[in-house]
């Protein structure tokens, strides 16, 4: 088994590399010059010659990706930003904290919603409770986070006030006390990981549903219900560690939605993460920092991936003994 | 063909999602019949004016009509999300069925490729590309495109690795049947269900991404229309004008629905083994 989690873990590296190379040469080769933005009218064009050589834009791109690899694989330096020299390592994990913060409730509002509703329509299969909630759930599958998002922010933050509508805390936050410090960040995050959860839970649902309801009709559980064991103890100590499985997996191919969909709801809510770094680093041309928090996200994927894929190998017998 | 069809008839999602689909269809088509507005003239005289008879949806904030922007705009959304999925069906079923079919080192290669490009979050790499490159409607489509044939190739590749092997192929094999023969009229028609019900369902993924990349202002752009750029205008104040941020919304939202009930429909359809209650 360890020789097998190993293995996996090696074969990161490579899809990493290929991640980053492919990063690195969509934005070098995009067409139009960041230094343009940099120069007036009035500006003689020698000056944005000397801004592009400031920026090592003059140099071939081969030799760029050569020299940004080395100090990216052997310094951890992904250069300076171009639109206000601070450091891009700096930048990112500063804009870190609030997409993990997101992103981590995002998933566990979907996670809980998603599964326990799941189990629920199962045991009712094709039932009308199965069929409201799987009608709700086509409902929320199908919503744009963004206009969820829109609507909350119309509603509850300018209509009736009641939820700060940007940012992750409040103006005076570092005046207020540990207790107080937590009621106002859960203010600011409710819309966000609202809009950002609920179309997820959907995903969650469908799966769980499916899974939840195929393992019921497996044999395994009809041979309990034969041995006279509780309707209860077969749902929650049979049932729901066998189709638990694969949701495991299922976060896998979650995650990417999560940071793709945190995006639009930080710009949306004005939450400083690295989704909005980005957008407005696409706006600016801000090459370093959009090398750089392409990279992250993409590791970010590549990482958990490889951590669903390896507690899978733990949890599950049937590969733990496959492997040895 | 008879039993298809009484399938599809019974079929609930199936039947609602195309109820949902020809109603928007029909507002996208037969929507500039209802009105003599233009969706680019500017009326800045009457800017952001609420529903009336003149402008059944208002106005935006140029004094556009919104309700005809809306069908020129859904026109935009839905035109660049079949077309992306079309491209990327032909590219997936091609890269699935031939990697599959052959194996080696391409086989190899391209999945490895695959892998790579599924790890991206997509919304992110692709509004990487729209957003520094000229963004226009084509380009919009073809890099959606691009992004999104690796899943096809997936569900094309096992559906071609599970019947690769069995007695019919092989028999075909035997006879002497040239490669793009076998490929093209014995495995394509026998896994042309996963590939419709998957090619459904990637229209809403799609949908949602370019109103996403609309609304952030990356995808189409002004004047033109989308529903994602007409929500655009609708973040300054969202109830306050509520004619531009809840209907834009809303067609977003049923025709996504529509495709997903579509997509679901189909796979019972062509999955029989849950339809028990529909055969």
């Amino acid at each position: 088994m360890w020789r097998g989690i190993f293995k996996r873990a090696l074969s990161v590296i490579p899809t990493i590399l290929a991640g980053i190379t492919v990063c690195f040469f969509i934005i070098s080769l995009a067409p139009g010059d960041p230094a343009a933005r940099f120069i007036t009218p009035t500006q003689s064009p020698e000056i944005q010659q000397i801004i592009r050589e400031r920026f090592g834009l003059d140099r071939p791109i081969l030799f760029q990706y050569t020299h940004w690899l080395n100090r990216v694989v052997f310094h951890m330096d992904f250069g300076y930003s171009f639109y206000n020299g601070r450091p891009c390592v700096d930048i990112l994990r500063q804009a870190f904290i609030p997409t993990f913060i997101l992103s981590f409730w995002a998933l566990v509002f979907a996670l809980i919603v998603g599964i326990s509703t799941g189990i629920w329509a199962a045991v009712r299969a094709e039932k009308r409770l199965d069929r409201t909630l799987s009608g709700i759930m086509m409902l929320f599958i199908s919503i744009p986070a963004f206009w969820l998002g829109l609507l909350l922010l119309g509603v509850f933050s300018v209509r009736l006030g009641w939820l700060p509508g940007s940012h992750l805390h409040s103006l005076y936050y570092a005046r207020l006390s540990y207790f107080e410090k937590w009621i106002d960040t859960a203010g600011h995050l409710i819309m966000p990981v609202t809009a950002l959860g609920l179309p997820l839970s959907a995903t969650i649902f469908k799966y769980v549903r499916a899974e939840m309801i195929s393992v019921l009709k497996s044999d395994c559980i009809l041979a309990a219900r034969a041995h006279g064991i509780n309707t209860s103890k077969i749902l929650w100590k049979y049932a729901l560690k066998t189709s638990m499985m694969p949701i495991i997996s299922l976060l896998g191919v979650l995650i990417p939605a999560l940071l793709s969909g945190a995006v639009i709801i930080e710009v949306l809510f004005a939450l400083p993460g690295i989704g909005r770094i980005l957008v407005t680093a696409v706006f600016s041309r801000d090459y370093p920092v959009l090398m750089a928090g392409t990279t992250l996200s993409f590791a970010l994927v590549i990482f958990f991936n490889m951590l669903a894929d390896i507690t899978y190998t733990i949890i599950d017998p049937r590969i733990r003994s496959g492997t040895q | 063909m008879n039993m298809l069809v009484r399938n599809i008839s019974k079929n609930r999602h199936f039947f609602r999602g195309g109820v949902i689909l020809v109603f928007i269809f029909l507002f996208i088509i037969c929507g500039p019949l209802l009105t003599s507005h233009n969706p680019f003239s500017q009326d800045l005289g009457n800017t952001l004016s609420s529903p009336s008879l003149a402008n059944f949806l208002g106005t935006d904030y140029y004094g556009r009509d919104v309700f005809i922007r809306l069908v020129y705009g859904g026109r935009t959304s839905l035109g660049i999300a079949l077309l992306s999925t079309f491209f990327a069906i032909v590219i997936g079923s091609i890269v699935g069925l031939f990697t599959a079919y052959f194996g080696g080192w391409l086989d190899i290669i391209l999945m490895r490729f695959v892998d790579v490009m599924l790890a991206f979050p997509k919304l992110i790499i692709i509004l990487l590309i729209v957003g520094l490159g000229a963004s226009s409607v084509p380009t919009l489509i073809f890099i959606l495109a691009m992004f999104s044939w690796m899943e096809i190739a997936r569900i094309v590749r096992s559906k071609v690795l599970a019947l690769k092997n069995l007695a019919y192929i092989r028999s075909a094999r035997a006879l002497g049947l040239t490669d793009s023969r076998i490929i093209f009229k014995h495995i394509l028609p026998n896994i042309a269900g996963p590939i419709i019900v998957s090619a459904v369902l990637l229209i809403s993924t799609i949908i949602l991404i370019e109103s996403g990349l609309s609304f952030l202002g990356l995808g189409v752009r002004v004047p033109g229309a989308s529903w994602g750029s007409i929500l655009n205008d609708a973040k300054i104040d969202p109830l306050g004008t509520w004619w531009l941020s809840v209907p834009a919304g809303l067609l977003i939202l049923l025709s996504v629905i529509g495709f997903n009930l579509i997509g679901d429909g189909l796979q019972k359809l062509f999955e029989p083994g849950e339809t028990t209650e529909q055969v």
